[in-house]
């Protein structure tokens, strides 16, 4: 027991002394489980191409590790563990989505040098942009949370889950009850079946430009359930694209785009994604311009609580947090300067410092997305950060080799410092519904994230080396290249052919789908190639939607150009259900229980998502160890 | 007014969102085309089928500036219609249920019923503290929240912020109340809800302060 003392009161328990909340229990067993979930969620992210989200699995996992082993009874000690946790695995997407592409750019013979970058530089990259990333985001928790208001669809589940001992047997079955019905749909539909989508246009015969797709996903309905009527400006920019701009281009358009709307995937990937890029990036610039009256009143908010003012005592120091930026952007000149040989102080200043400024816009971008509607668009921003770094590098006369290399670093702190905002405001909003203290919880994610990045790296590094002969296991990329060539030029067979991807990261084995369309994307910058027309034009919509003042819709709109249409749609279906709940069983009802429900099927098909990925990791890291 | 700036905002949007996305880049198209008719019927693509098809920078012809100039002229036209008709903070509680004087009696009744519930403490379970926090007072959070943007309207952005930062506060406060008494620590419960208490009791003098000037 975790209570000074015991008694009991109409026969219920009561706890006398201080109510546990940081403690070294919570922040070791979140340390352990955001281990054990970095490693599961990294290899997913190599191998399917995805990452989860790690916070409902650390909930559970803490609620059964701290309440039903450990016999610990706070509901915000185990939020703790979570935030600690969550801030842990925030290194998976950060890094899987960016760092593995060098070692996929290294199988080219011309930039066999990329993967041999400095590691220790890079885990100090990919910590210190953690830290600037939090540093950034926390003076926005006021303005997002407290006044906004933001719903962050995955924080409620989280606080559903961490509430459901005391939340009464009632609540805490429509909760699991979700999560079973969500469990079994996504494993019987998806995995036994493998049915992605219901293609109800087809069976309607809708021309495809119509994309009349929904994605079969009961966790996508909770998350727009979640979501509520806020979430039908997402739903918006989705059916602009291919309800209305679709349609019209089939009618009036050059006979190349009248074929191209009819295949929504190329439409989408050439077209509406570079545009939702593009609108995003001008709505979050005009989100900022809109809101800095609010984020100037919070920041002074903050400034008050050295001065005794109750409500803000609660807050991190605002000038620990600037210096934190300082010190981190301060840092940032550093490991841009030592990235590669060849790098002036002039151009690692400059990369810094548009580094910096672009963590603090694409933290804003992304921590207001998932606020939003629970989707991050982590691999766009990190495809700005990298567009930017690599204009510069380019400009500035670095080789290939170089700029990559030292793109890649700076671009893996930018991508940690994004997802760890993004994890940050996700946690604190969970952390208001149980009413943890927004300092403590703060304390919790910088805790947990230096963690993250020197375990990702190292898994990284074990799954690269999987499989290699053992003549070259361990040695540069560069040298096994060499040696391959030497040995062909010899006239000897090729015992190990990089090239043709037989082992590591971008084989068949772990193909890493973000970090290698990462990878094609710097190839194609590196040569001059941007689309930086769309991103323009759409920049200039996405600003004016945001200073129109009809609320967030800017970058509501624009995520809705950003995502595919299948997921749009079924997401739009949770957003009807919530709207059609309150006006039919009332706002009471819909809380009370449609919430757990909704929570219940997030966490459903995360969990056996996560349950499916296990058993190959652990045959993934057997088969490392056994080389 | 308002009506007209709403169209000419949407028309403008609409007319700006079709002019950069009207003309196709050609190294789409040569992907597109490359492509069989199963393949190109797929709802979506991996990225890596995406690899080496770049659009180069050279693609500015590809929007029609005078077009997509004219959109944004007639959504900027929109946007100075829509703020002259109404302020944005209005228009965002045109739904709002809640007039001033309801927000400050919303607060009155939180508080009161926060100083009972605090009076009778001593003699609630756990599981009742709980549950009068969810039958009392969830309504009452919920209904000031929905419509804090009535503050803006009226009083201005830092009497929002002001009167936000301590509502908010109190409703953590009550959250962690409510988390205490689940788990079982009644004093951590009653230290809450009485600092909670004291919390909204200020949000309630700053919005009475606001109202008297």
């Amino acid at each position: 027991m975790s209570g000074d003392s015991v008694e009991m009161r109409q026969g219920e328990l009561i706890r006398r002394g201080a109510y546990p909340e940081m403690t070294w229990q919570a922040i070791i067993v979140g340390w352990i489980l955001g281990a054990l979930i970095a490693v599961s969620i990294s290899y997913a992210a190599l191998k399917l191409g995805f990452s989860i989200e790690g916070s409902e699995l650390a909930a559970i996992l803490g609620w059964g590790v701290l309440r039903g082993v450990m016999r610990r009874t706070s509901i915000l000690e185990n939020n703790i563990n979570q935030t600690v946790a969550s801030a842990v695995n925030g290194a998976s997407s950060g890094i899987m989505f960016s760092v593995p592409a060098l070692f996929i750019l290294s199988k080219k013979p011309e930039l066999s040098g990329v993967a041999d970058f400095n590691v220790p530089l890079m885990l100090f990259a990919c910590i210190a942009g953690a830290f600037i990333g939090l540093a950034f985001v926390i003076p926005l928790r006021k303005q997002m949370i407290d006044f906004q208001r933001l719903p962050y669809p995955g924080g409620i589940a989280v606080a559903t889950i961490l509430k459901s001992p005391g939340a009464g047997i009632t609540k805490a079955m429509y909760l699991f009850g979700g999560a079973i019905v969500s469990g079994l749909f996504f494993f019987i539909v998806k995995k036994s079946y493998g049915f992605e989508d219901i293609g109800v246009g087809e069976m309607l015969g809708l021309p495809p430009r119509y994309s009349l797709v929904f994605y079969c996903s009961l966790m996508t309905i909770g998350v727009g359930f979640l979501s509520g009527k806020g979430g039908f400006w997402f739903g918006a920019g989705g059916f602009i694209c291919y309800w209305l701009l679709s349609p019209i281009i089939s009618t009036f358009g050059s006979p190349d785009m009248q074929g191209m709307v009819e295949m929504p995937g190329i439409m989408r990937k050439f077209v509406y994604k570079p545009t939702g890029i593009g609108m995003l990036i001008g709505a979050a610039m005009g989100g900022i311009i809109m809101a800095f009256p609010l984020i100037r009143s919070a920041i002074s908010s903050m400034n008050r609580a050295s001065k005794g003012d109750s409500a803000s005592q609660d807050e991190m120091p605002i000038k620990l947090l600037a210096t934190a930026v300082v010190l981190g952007a301060a840092c940032l000149v550093f490991l841009a300067y030592k990235s590669a040989p060849g790098m002036s102080l002039s151009t690692a200043l400059l990369m810094a410092i548009l580094g910096t400024v672009w963590i603090w816009i694409a933290g804003v971008i992304v921590a207001e997305c998932v606020g939003r509607t629970n989707w991050s668009p982590l691999s766009g921003m990190t495809l700005i950060a990298v567009t930017i770094l690599i204009v510069i590098a380019v400009n500035m006369g670095l080789g290939k080799t170089e700029t990559i290399v030292s793109c890649m670093v700076v671009g893996a702190a930018i991508c940690l410092a994004i997802s760890q905002a993004s994890d940050m405001m996700l946690d604190l909003k969970s952390g208001y519904l149980v009413g943890a203290v927004p300092r403590r919880q703060q304390m919790a994610q910088f805790i947990g994230a230096w963690l993250g990045p020197c375990i990702v790296i190292g898994l990284m590094f074990l799954l690269e080396n999987a499989g290699r002969p053992t003549e070259v296991a361990g040695q540069p990329v560069a040298a096994v290249v060499a040696n391959g060539e030497a040995n062909e030029a010899a006239g000897e067979v090729q015992k190990f052919d990089i090239e043709k991807k037989e082992y590591g990261i971008g084989s068949d084995a772990l193909p890493a789908a973000q970090a290698s369309a990462l990878a094609s994307v710097i190839e194609g910058l590196v040569d001059g190639n941007v689309p930086s027309y769309r991103y323009t034009a759409a920049g200039g919509l996405g600003f004016l939607l945001a200073i129109s003042g009809l609320g967030g819709i800017g970058v509501m709109v624009a995520l809705g150009f950003y995502m595919p249409f299948n997921i749009v749609l079924t997401y739009t279906i949770g957003c009807v259900l919530r709207v059609v709940c309150n006006k039919t069983a009332g706002n009471r009802w819909a809380e009370e229980f449609g919430i757990p429900i909704a929570a219940g099927l997030i966490i459903g098909e995360a969990l056996v998502d996560v349950g499916f990925t296990l058993p190959k990791v652990f045959e993934g890291l057997f088969q490392t160890m056994m080389m | 007014m308002k009506t007209i700036g709403q169209v000419l905002l949407w028309v403008g949007f609409l007319s700006g969102s079709l002019a950069t996305v009207y003309y196709a880049p050609s190294e789409g198209v040569g992907f597109m085309k490359a492509m069989t008719s199963d393949e190109a019927l797929g709802k979506d693509f991996e990225l890596p089928d995406l690899q080496g098809v770049v659009v180069p920078e050279e693609g500015w012809h590809l929007i029609p500036w005078v077009w997509y100039g004219i959109s944004v002229a007639i959504c900027v036209v929109g946007i100075v219609v829509l703020t002259k008709a109404t302020s944005p903070e209005q228009h965002i509680e045109q739904g709002s249920k809640l007039s001033l004087a309801d927000l400050s009696t919303r607060l009155t009744q939180l508080i009161s019923n926060l100083e009972e519930m605090i009076g009778s403490i001593d003699q609630l379970a756990p599981s009742q503290i709980t549950g009068r926090i969810d039958a009392q007072l969830a309504d009452d959070f919920r209904e000031f929240a929905d419509s804090r943007n009535l503050i803006t309207t009226e009083y201005g952005l830092d009497v929002f912020a002001d009167v936000m930062t301590q509502f908010a506060s109190g409703e953590r406060s009550v959250n962690r109340a409510w988390s205490a008494a689940a788990d079982g620590y009644v004093d951590e419960a009653e230290a809450c809800l009485k600092r909670g208490k004291d919390l909204l009791q200020e949000a309630h003098r700053l919005l009475n302060d606001a109202a008297k000037n």
